[in-house]
């Protein structure tokens, strides 16, 4: 785990984490301290648990954009330095050199991930119930798995394809993703050629929007759906066969 | 020690090395020589499997260990010169018993200094230095070395030649790729010349024994095919 | 050798594991139609007795197949009497869009509703969103959960349109008494022709208020003179109307209207008449497109239900709901 302990250590001195932070603190600061407000059809959008269930949907969409701008360029850049002729020489396989770098980008897709999610415990402690709060630990199991998701598809288009269509394949997964449940619906809406069209589409994107469901739902103590769950781990499996099989012709 | 047979590469149907051949004898000291784009680099990037050739085939004798320092080195700017050896060191899976005893003699006989000073903060030199270390890390029997004097002031050639004749006499082989002739001349005992790709003559010290230059030996290869 | 050794173990675990996770998921997966959209079938189909006390002659609900689209198939329930007990049968989907109504599939109208899980989902949308659509909510419509219990209730709602169609096609055909233009369309007048004036907006609302008031009131005889009150005020608004505006306000009225009434019927037997009329009544209000008639009729029913109990039995939709409001303020 060299090669991942490197760039782990590489990226905490990376900006990026400190915009993590810097989201965090503006999200607590805007809904934390009761100051901000959301509004939903001209009405104010009072109580907990409907603050709380949209502040989860922003936490989630925010983690997954952070988790795809960190594993963006992490495997690119290691070719463009060259620093993988280095890696290459000593017989490292690219199996191994790309893992460990996607493990590192995943690692530090769940640290970010992590702090985001800090926030709305601290929300949780200040604004709402005991219950809920010791929920939200194994419900950030479940939550990570998004940000675990987006950072492997990231990071395995990455291998071969250029910086752009990664940063499109992964801004429309990514958007796919957090929209899933509605444009399924939209899809059943319009029907026709477009349905058709956007019902292939949601099948390859993830459903990230139908696991921050399940996170939530186990905060809330409702139902959850195991089959939801094993789907994204499933889907994480599928992509680390990627890491095995996708390789790059030259260093 | 080392067996080049026709090897070619082209990048956009443009052959960038075409049909090249030559061999490398045990503790020899060899050098590419040529001009922007005769297409050395790709030549020592295919011999170390970093780039595949269209055609042609390169054998190395079966047990013996390479080093590579590369023209333009790269190492995380947050570390320290002893960390990126320690780096390299633990992906060759030396223990840490064999790294704490070889490290600090690799990171002083490269002339660097065993302190606290990240990468960010050495120069073009220093890091040439740095990037002669990681090739010597777990004394590999042939070193490949890139431009090793690319982007050096006069003293830091210097003392890049001096270290250069030194791994020679400890018996390693070695693979030069430069177009500072002079520095050739110093250590190296054979080499070839090319342009475009091709290989147009093959030189030994004994060319130069009449008192005739690297500079005229390879002014006149290049002239002729003008 | 013990490092291909190592090798094929790795391997082989990672693909037994990839193998079980595959498993697992198909396993844990739901195929098929969802037990809840059985169940909200069962619950409708239990309401039968109450809903016979409307006295809608031959409106029985098991007499319309109720098709449950889940964005792929159709699940078609039929009835729950027939002699081997509830049938359910997974057929090609009429249409590949989420739409509560009805359609002809072998010379019979069948109802066709999205499943549950699916709809719940959009009615919360649209909630969120506040947004307004054809042939629904009222403006600032509260938030409520959709349950099984609504799902159910709109089930009724669109049997109650097959009925129609099965029983009243020309009647109902026949209260737009001009075929329309092509490029207009059902719906297209109303908001060309309605909902642009301001006139015609302020007159509605004023309606709607004044039909929530009649609801209200207790005193028949205040009652019925607040129906005849109702009735010139709009019969002054709908003079300034043409008459294809006309024709199209009474089929929304008389079609909708009456559907909206069963629906609201079956909602409140199932929550009870104060969650009918928290979640009726009260959002009774002006919206863009043919919704507000649908509020409209249903009130006029709900009225007509006060003051002329059976009202149901001499509903064949060749009068409208005007029409039976105004035989009851001219009766003693």
């Amino acid at each position: 785990m060299t090669i991942m302990w490197n760039a782990v250590r590489e990226r905490i001195r990376r900006k990026e984490l400190y915009i993590v932070v810097a989201i965090a603190v503006l999200l607590f600061l805007l809904f934390g301290s009761g100051d901000g407000s959301l509004t939903i059809n001209g009405e104010p959008v009072t109580g907990y648990e409907s603050t709380f269930k949209i502040l989860l949907v922003l936490v989630n969409a925010a983690g997954c954009v952070l988790s795809m701008v960190i594993s963006l360029k992490t495997i690119p850049k290691e070719y463009e330095t060259r620093t993988s002729h280095l890696i290459w020489i000593r017989g490292i396989s690219q199996s191994r050199y790309h893992g460990e770098l996607v493990l590192a980008n995943v690692a530090a897709s769940i640290f970010a991930d992590g702090i985001l999610y800090l926030f709305l415990i601290g929300y949780t402690l200040i604004l709402g119930t005991g219950d809920y709060f010791i929920r939200m630990i194994p419900a950030y199991l479940i939550f990570c798995i998004n940000a675990v998701i987006v950072s492997m598809l990231v990071s395995v288009v990455s291998i071969r394809c250029p910086a752009w269509v990664t940063g499109l394949v992964g801004t429309m997964c990514v958007l796919a993703g957090i929209f899933h449940s509605v444009l399924n619906l939209y899809r059943n809406m319009v029907g026709g050629i477009s349905g058709t069209a956007l019902k292939w589409l949601l099948l390859f994107m993830p459903d990230l929007a139908g696991l921050q469901t399940q996170a939530s739902n186990l905060i809330f103590g409702k139902e959850i759906s195991v089959h939801e769950i094993l789907k994204g781990i499933l889907i994480i499996y599928i992509l680390s066969i990627g890491i095995l099989v996708i390789r790059r012709r030259e260093a | 020690m080392i067996e080049i047979s026709n090897l070619t590469k082209c990048y956009h149907k443009k052959a960038v090395v075409k049909e090249l051949s030559f061999h490398i004898k045990e503790n020899e000291t060899f050098a590419l020589l040529g001009s922007n784009g005769a297409g050395k680099s790709t030549t020592i990037k295919m011999m170390l499997g970093l780039v595949r050739p269209d055609g042609g085939s390169v054998r190395i004798m079966e047990g013996k260990t390479v080093g590579y320092s590369p023209e333009t080195p790269y190492f995380p700017e947050f570390l320290t010169g002893m960390e990126v050896l320690a780096y390299y060191a633990k992906l060759q899976k030396i223990s840490k018993k064999e790294r704490d005893k070889i490290l600090p003699q690799i990171l002083s006989g490269v002339g660097l200094e065993n302190d606290r000073t990240k990468v960010r903060g050495y120069s073009k030199g220093m890091l040439q230095r740095l990037a002669l270390g990681q090739a010597l890390i777990g004394d590999p029997d042939i070193l490949i070395l890139d431009e090793p004097c690319a982007g050096l002031d006069a003293m830091g050639r210097i003392e890049m030649i001096q270290l250069i004749r030194k791994l020679k006499d400890s018996g390693k082989t070695i693979l030069m790729n430069s177009h500072i002739l002079s520095d050739i001349e110093k250590v190296c005992d054979r080499g070839i010349i090319m342009k475009k790709g091709n290989c147009l003559k093959e030189w030994t010290k004994e060319d130069l024994a009449d008192g005739s230059t690297l500079e005229t030996l390879f002014t006149e290869t290049i002239g002729g095919m003008v | 050798m013990s490092r291909k050794k190592n090798s094929i173990l790795f391997y082989g675990i990672y693909g037994l594991s990839g193998i079980l996770l595959l498993i697992s998921v198909l396993v844990t997966g739901t195929y098929g139609l969802r037990k809840e959209n059985v169940e909200v079938y069962e619950e409708a189909d239990a309401l039968q007795p109450e809903m016979d006390k409307m006295q809608f002659p031959g409106f029985k609900l098991e007499d319309y197949p109720v098709r449950f689209y889940d964005g792929d198939s159709d699940y078609v329930i039929t009835g729950t009497k027939q002699p081997d007990g509830t049938k359910l049968k997974k057929e090609s989907p009429v249409f590949q869009t989420y739409v509560g109504t009805i359609t002809k599939v072998d010379g019979s109208w069948q109802v066709v509703v999205p499943v549950l899980e699916q709809f719940s989902q959009f009615m919360d949308l649209m909630a969120d969103a506040g947004t307004l659509m054809e042939g629904g909510l009222a403006a600032g419509y509260e938030k409520e959960a959709y349950g099984e219990e609504e799902h159910a209730a709109t089930i009724w709602h669109e049997a109650f349109h097959a009925y129609q169609m099965t029983n009243y096609e020309e009647a109902v055909d026949g209260l737009v008494k001009e075929e329309l233009p092509e490029e207009t369309g059902m719906g297209g007048i109303i908001t060309s022709k309605v909902d642009q004036d301001s006139s015609q907006v302020s007159g509605i609302k004023k309606e709607l208020e004044h039909l929530k008031k009649i609801y209200a009131t207790e005193e028949p005889v205040e009652k019925k003179k607040q129906i005849a009150q109702y009735l010139e005020l709009e019969s002054s608004r709908k003079s300034r109307l043409s008459d294809t505006a006309r024709w199209e306000e009474q089929y929304y009225e008389t079609v909708e209207g009456t559907a909206c009434f069963v629906e609201g019927y079956a909602y409140g037997v199932q929550k009870g008449t104060k969650a009918f009329e928290k979640h009726y009544i009260q959002n009774c209000g002006y919206s863009r497109g043919s919704g507000k008639y649908y509020y409209s009729g249903m009130l006029k029913c709900c009225i007509l239900d006060q003051v002329c109990p059976g009202w149901e039995k001499s509903c064949d939709f060749t009068c409208t709901l005007d029409d039976l409001l105004e035989q009851y303020t001219n009766s003693r």
